[in-house]
C-alpha cells in the first residue's frame, strides 16, 4: 500500500501562509482598542516570526521564542489589572492563546484550527461591539477567515481573485438562512449566569459620587440611553433623568444605600412605592451597557417594565444583574407622586462628627435666622446667587478633610455636583432629610429618530429634601447657573464658557451639514438597537400569525422545507447546477413541432429529405409541406431573416397549415 | 474508513452494481456522493458555540452569525458538488510494461461547460493520491501503479473527490474505468530447445532473406516499377530488360517457439521466450514468435518486439 501525507498533515504553500498572516492581523487588530495594549507588543512578536516564515524559513519556532511571547502576554495581563477572573480577561488570554498558536502554523490543520478560533473571536468580538461599524469589521473578520479557511483547501492552486471571489459567493449565499435563523430562532434565557461578565468600563453615574467625578463624564459626548416616549415628552425643564439616589455622606463622597457591594441584601418583594399623580408619562429606554445596575427615569419613576428590572424603595430603579449591553425597558413616571412612609429618614439625616466644621457653623447660624426650613433654603440658594460663585466644568480639586468649607468659602468654583453636595450637606446641619440624586439633565430631541438622546456630557447631581411629608427636588444648579437649565452643557457653554468644552463637543458644533449627519447617525443607531439588538423571536412570529394566523409546528416544519427547497434551487442555478430548458431558436421549433406531430427526423436525414418523405406518406399535405420546407431552408441559412415580423407570421401560418 | 470484512465485501458490490464501469463515465447525481468533512462538522460544532454564546450572553448579532455560520455549511454543498457535477471521465490509453514496474493509465476528463473546478484528486492505495487542476474544458491525468503479474492490469475502481473549495464538505464518486494495461513476463534465461517442425541444412544458412539496397545478387527481369537507376545498361544493348537485384544478407530467422521450452511452467517458458526477445531485440536479429494457436512472424524493430511482448502479456486470456 502506498503511503501519503494525510490531507490534514500537508504542509501549506507561502501564499497561504501569508494569508494566514494577513487574516490575524484582521482578527487582532480590532482587539487591541478593548484588551490591554500588551497584547500589541506579543503581536509584533509573532509578526516578525511569521515574516521569516513567510519567506521560506519553515522551522519550528523556538521554545525561547513562545516562552518569551507568552511571558509578555501574561505579564502584561496582569500588567494591566486583569486578574480578576472575568471576561475581559479570559477574552485577553484567548486573543493571547490565538496569537501564540499562529507562531506553529504550519500544516493544514493548524491553519484550520486558526480559521476557526478566528470564527469564534468574531463572535467574542460582537459581545464588546456590537454598533453597526463593529457589525461591519464583524463582516470583514468573517470574509478574513473564510477566505483562510478557502486558500487551506485551495493549497497550491490558490489565487487571490478566485479566493476573494468565492468566500463572498459563499457568504452571499449563506444570508437567506441566517435572515430565517436569526428572525425565527426562539431567544432563550441564559442557560446558565455568567460569572463576572464585565466588558470594558464601567460608565454612567455610579453608586459613589464625589464631587468630580459627574465634572469628568462631563467631558464625554458619548451616548448614555435613549429614551421615546407614548405620546408628547415633557417639557424641556422638567427633563430630570434620575439613576442614583445617594444618602451616605462621609465628608467627601456620597454612596446609595443600596449598592453594588450589597447588591444580595437589596429589598425584594411587595416594595413601597411612590403613587403617581394625575400626570404621567410612559415611555420606553434603551440604555447604552454601562456594566452598572442603574436605570435612569424621568422624575419620579413609579413602574418599570423590563427583564429582572424593579424600583427600589429609595426612588430609583435597577437591575440585579449590571448591564453588560444595551438594555431596554419600558417605564413611567409621573410629575408629581405622593410618598409612602419614608421608613429611613434618620439615615438621611447623618453627618460625620467631624470636617467642615466653618460650615455646619455658618448653616446652624443661618438656620437660626431664617425661622423656618423652607426660608433656610431659599436662604442658601440667595447665598449662592448673591456670591461670586462660579460654575465650571474645571473645578479645583477640593482634597482637604473640609472640603466642602474649601468651596464654600474659597474657592467657589464648581460643577452641578460641588453645590448639590454643599446644599445637602447644609440641610442636614439643619436637620432636613436630604439626599444626593445622580443621573442627567435635558438631552436632545432626534426629529428624525422620534427620541431623546441623552448624552453622557448632560451628567447632573441635584438634591431631593423632606419638606412637607414629601422628597421636593432642589436644584442648587438653577441658582448659579440658570441657563444650564434650559440648555444642554455644552450649548449652555458654548455661549458662556467655550474653552471649557472639551474637544470633541467643541468640533463642529455650528456646522449644519454635520449636525445633520450626526443626528442621522444617531437615529441609525437607535434603529439598530431596537430592531437589531433588542429584537425578539416573537416580533417575526407576531407579525406571521397576525398575517396567516395560528402558527402550529407541522406548518413550521413545511415552511422551513419549501424554503430550504426553494434556496437549493435558487442556489442550483446560479452555480450553474441546473438550467432551465432553454427555448429552441426558429426555425428548428417549428420543425419540432411538425416532428411531433408526424414523428423524428431519422438520422442524417436533411430537412428536404425529411420533407419530401412526409410529403410522399401524406400526399394530403403535399403542398403546404413543400411551403414550410422551403421556407426552412430559407430562414435556417439566414438568420436575420428571422428578425422581420412578417417572416415569422408567415412561418407560424405555414406551420398550422401542415398540422391541420 | 474500513468497515467489517463481510460489510465491506457488500458495500463494494453495491457500489460495483451502482456504478457500473465503462470506457466513458460521466459524473451525475446518480454517481456523486457529498457529505460534510470532519471539518465540516466541526464548523457545525462552532456554529453551536457561537449560538451558545448568543443565549449566554445575550448577544443579538451572535444568533446571526452563529446562523451564518450553519448557512455557510449548506452552501458549501453547492459548491463543492458543482466541481463533480457533470465532470466527463474517459479511458484514453494504458501501458504496456514488465511485470513488477510501474504502469500508467492516462484518463482525459473533461466538461460539456467549461468551468474551474478547482483541484481533483484521485485516490487509491496502489497510487496514494494524484491531483488534477481542472481549469477549462479538459485537462489529462496519468496513474500509475505497481505490477506483480503477467498479464491484465485493469485500471482499479478509484475515488474520485473534491473538497475544493472550503474543505467543508467532500464529493466523491467510486468510478471503475474499462481500461487495461499490460504487463509482460520478466525476461529470465532459458536454453531453447530445437524442435523438430523447424527445418533445419541449407535453409539455415541462407542469410539473405529479403530484398534491400547493400549488396548486389543477381540480375532479373525487368518489372513494371522497377527504378530507372536499377536497370543493367549493358544488357539494354542487347534489347533486354534486366535490372540489378540487390538484397540484404541478415542471420537467418529466428522462431521462438513455445515448444521449445519443454518442461518449463507456464510462467517460466514465457518469461524465457521474453528474453529471447530481448536478446535478439539487443542483437539485432529477426525474430518470430510461435505460441500455441496463435504466430506472429519473423520480423524486427520495437514495434514488432512491442507486438511480441503483448502477445505474450496476454497469453492465457480469451480472445
Amino acid at each position: 500500500m502506498t503511503q501519503f501525507v494525510p490531507i490534514m498533515h500537508r504542509v501549506m504553500p507561502l501564499p497561504v501562509l501569508w494569508v494566514l498572516l494577513l487574516v490575524q492581523g484582521v482578527m487582532v487588530v480590532p482587539f487591541l482598542f478593548y484588551l490591554p495594549p500588551w497584547l500589541g507588543v506579543v503581536f509584533v512578536l509573532v509578526l516578525i516570526w511569521r515574516w521569516r516564515v513567510t519567506h521560506g524559513d519553515m522551522r519550528k519556532a523556538p521554545r525561547s521564542l513562545i516562552v518569551l511571547a507568552m511571558l509578555v502576554g501574561i505579564g502584561g495581563l496582569l500588567l494591566s489589572g486583569l486578574r480578576a477572573y472575568n471576561l475581559d480577561s479570559a477574552v485577553a488570554l484567548c486573543v493571547l492563546g490565538y496569537l501564540l498558536k499562529s507562531l506553529e502554523v504550519m500544516r493544514r490543520r493548524d491553519g484550520i484550527f486558526q480559521a476557526y478560533l478566528g470564527y469564534f473571536l468574531t463572535g467574542i468580538f460582537l459581545l464588546y461591539n456590537y454598533t453597526p461599524v463593529g457589525a461591519l469589521v464583524a463582516i470583514a473578520m468573517v470574509l478574513a477567515n473564510t477566505l483562510a479557511l478557502h486558500a487551506v483547501t485551495a493549497d497550491q492552486t490558490f489565487c487571490w481573485k478566485r479566493g476573494t471571489k468565492l468566500s463572498l459567493a459563499l457568504m452571499v449565499a449563506a444570508v437567506p438562512i441566517m435572515i430565517a435563523g436569526f428572525l425565527f430562532f426562539p431567544r432563550l434565557p441564559p442557560l446558565w449566569s455568567i460569572p463576572n461578565d464585565e466588558r470594558g468600563a464601567q460608565t454612567g453615574m455610579s453608586d459613589e459620587v464625589d464631587p468630580g467625578s459627574v465634572a469628568s463624564l462631563a467631558q464625554s459626548t458619548e451616548p448614555a440611553f435613549r429614551v421615546q416616549f407614548e405620546g408628547d415628552p415633557p417639557p424641556r425643564q422638567q427633563w430630570y433623568w434620575r439613576g442614583t439616589t445617594l444618602g451616605e455622606f462621609n465628608g467627601r463622597v456620597w454612596r446609595a444605600r443600596f449598592r453594588d457591594r450589597n447588591r444580595f441584601q437589596w429589598p425584594r418583594g411587595q416594595l413601597p412605592l411612590a403613587q403617581p399623580g394625575a400626570e404621567q408619562f410612559e415611555y420606553s429606554v434603551l440604555l447604552e451597557a454601562t456594566q452598572q445596575h442603574w436605570l435612569y427615569f424621568l422624575d419620579w419613576p413609579t413602574q418599570v417594565r423590563g427583564q429582572e428590572a424593579y424600583v427600589l424603595p429609595d426612588g430609583r430603579a435597577a437591575r440585579r444583574n449590571s448591564l453588560s449591553q444595551t438594555y431596554r425597558y419600558e417605564a413611567q413616571s409621573a410629575a408629581s407622586v405622593t410618598w409612602p412612609n419614608e421608613t429611613a429618614l434618620q439615615w438621611y439625616q447623618r453627618l460625620p462628627e467631624q470636617g467642615n466644621e466653618a460650615l455646619r457653623q455658618w448653616g446652624l447660624e443661618l438656620r437660626q435666622n431664617a425661622g423656618s426650613d423652607a426660608a433656610y433654603i431659599d436662604a442658601i440658594l440667595n447665598h449662592i446667587r448673591t456670591e461670586p460663585f462660579r460654575y465650571t466644568l474645571q473645578p479645583p480639586q477640593y482634597l482637604s478633610a473640609d472640603s466642602l468649607s474649601d468651596f464654600w468659602f474659597d474657592g467657589r468654583l464648581g460643577f452641578c455636583s460641588h453645590y448639590a453636595s454643599a446644599v445637602a450637606y447644609l440641610a442636614r446641619v439643619a436637620g432636613i432629610p436630604s439626599r444626593l440624586v445622580g443621573g442627567y439633565l435635558g438631552g436632545t430631541y432626534n426629529q428624525s429618530g422620534d427620541f431623546i438622546q441623552v448624552r453622557q456630557m448632560e451628567a447632573h447631581a441635584w438634591v431631593e429634601l423632606w419638606l412637607n411629608g414629601q422628597w421636593q427636588r432642589v436644584d442648587p444648579t438653577a441658582a448659579v447657573a440658570p441657563g444650564r437649565i434650559d440648555l444642554n452643557l455644552d450649548d449652555w457653554l458654548s455661549e458662556d464658557n467655550p474653552s471649557d468644552l472639551p474637544f470633541g463637543a467643541r468640533f463642529g458644533r455650528n456646522l449644519g451639514p454635520f449636525n445633520d449627519l450626526r443626528f442621522w447617525w444617531d437615529s441609525v443607531q437607535y434603529q439598530w438597537q431596537v430592531s437589531i439588538l433588542n429584537y425578539q423571536q416573537s416580533n417575526a412570529l407576531g407579525l406571521l400569525e397576525a398575517r396567516f394566523g395560528r402558527i402550529n409546528p407541522w406548518h413550521a416544519a413545511a415552511s422551513m422545507a419549501v424554503f430550504l427547497g426553494v434556496l437549493g434551487l435558487l442556489m442550483a442555478w446560479f452555480t450553474g447546477l441546473l438550467q432551465l430548458p432553454r427555448r429552441q431558436p426558429e426555425p428548428w421549433a417549428s420543425l419540432r413541432r411538425v416532428e411531433r406531430q408526424y414523428g423524428n427526423r431519422h438520422t442524417g436525414e436533411t430537412v428536404s429529405d425529411f420533407m419530401t418523405r412526409l410529403a410522399y406518406e401524406h400526399p394530403g399535405q403535399r403542398e403546404a409541406l413543400a411551403r414550410l420546407a422551403q421556407l426552412i431552408d430559407t430562414l435556417a441559412y439566414d438568420p436575420q431573416a428571422m428578425l422581420d415580423a412578417s417572416r415569422r407570421r408567415d412561418l407560424k401560418q405555414r406551420v398550422e397549415a401542415c398540422l391541420k | 474508513m474500513r468497515w467489517p470484512a463481510p460489510l465491506q465485501r457488500r458495500l463494494d458490490a453495491w457500489v460495483s452494481r451502482r456504478l457500473p464501469p465503462g470506457r466513458q463515465v460521466t459524473l451525475n447525481q446518480s454517481r456523486i456522493f457529498i457529505v460534510p468533512t470532519r471539518q465540516g462538522l466541526l464548523m457545525l460544532g462552532l456554529a453551536l458555540v457561537v449560538l451558545l454564546v448568543a443565549i449566554n450572553f445575550e448577544s443579538s448579532l451572535n444568533y446571526a452569525l452563529g446562523f451564518w455560520l450553519v448557512a455557510m455549511l449548506w452552501a458549501a454543498v453547492h459548491l463543492t458538488y458543482r466541481n463533480l457535477s457533470g465532470l466527463v471521465v474517459q479511458a484514453e490509453t494504458a501501458g504496456l510494461v514488465e511485470a513488477g514496474e510501474n504502469v500508467s493509465y492516462s484518463l482525459m476528463l473533461s466538461s460539456p461547460r467549461s468551468r474551474y473546478r478547482g483541484p481533483l484528486e484521485f485516490r487509491h492505495e496502489d497510487w496514494g493520491q494524484v491531483g488534477a487542476e481542472m481549469d477549462g474544458r479538459d485537462t489529462q491525468v496519468t496513474l500509475s501503479r505497481p505490477t506483480s503479474q503477467r498479464g491484465r492490469q485493469p485500471l482499479p475502481r478509484f475515488r474520485l473527490e473534491s473538497r475544493y473549495p472550503f474543505g467543508l464538505v467532500v464529493a466523491w464518486s467510486h468510478i471503475k474505468m474499462d481500461l487495461d494495461a499490460w504487463a509482460y513476463p520478466k525476461p529470465v534465461e532459458q536454453r531453447l530447445q530445437p524442435v523438430g517442425t523447424e527445418p533445419e541444412g541449407d535453409v539455415s544458412n541462407d542469410h539473405f532473406v529479403q530484398a534491400g539496397t547493400e549488396d548486389f545478387h543477381s540480375l532479373r527481369e525487368y518489372q513494371a516499377g522497377d527504378s530507372v537507376h536499377r536497370m543493367h545498361w549493358p544488357s539494354f544493348s542487347r534489347d533486354e530488360l534486366v535490372v540489378k537485384h540487390f538484397v540484404d544478407y541478415q542471420a537467418a530467422d529466428q522462431w521462438l517457439d513455445w515448444h521449445a521450452l519443454p518442461g518449463l511452467a507456464v510462467e517460466m517458458r514465457l518469461s524465457a521466450l521474453a528474453w529471447h526477445m530481448l536478446r535478439c531485440q539487443q542483437q539485432d536479429r529477426p525474430f518470430g514468435l510461435r505460441l500455441p494457436g496463435y504466430e506472429i512472424e519473423p520480423d524486427k524493430g520495437q514495434r514488432h518486439l512491442e507486438r511480441c511482448r503483448r502477445a505474450l502479456a496476454e497469453f492465457g486470456e480469451l480472445r
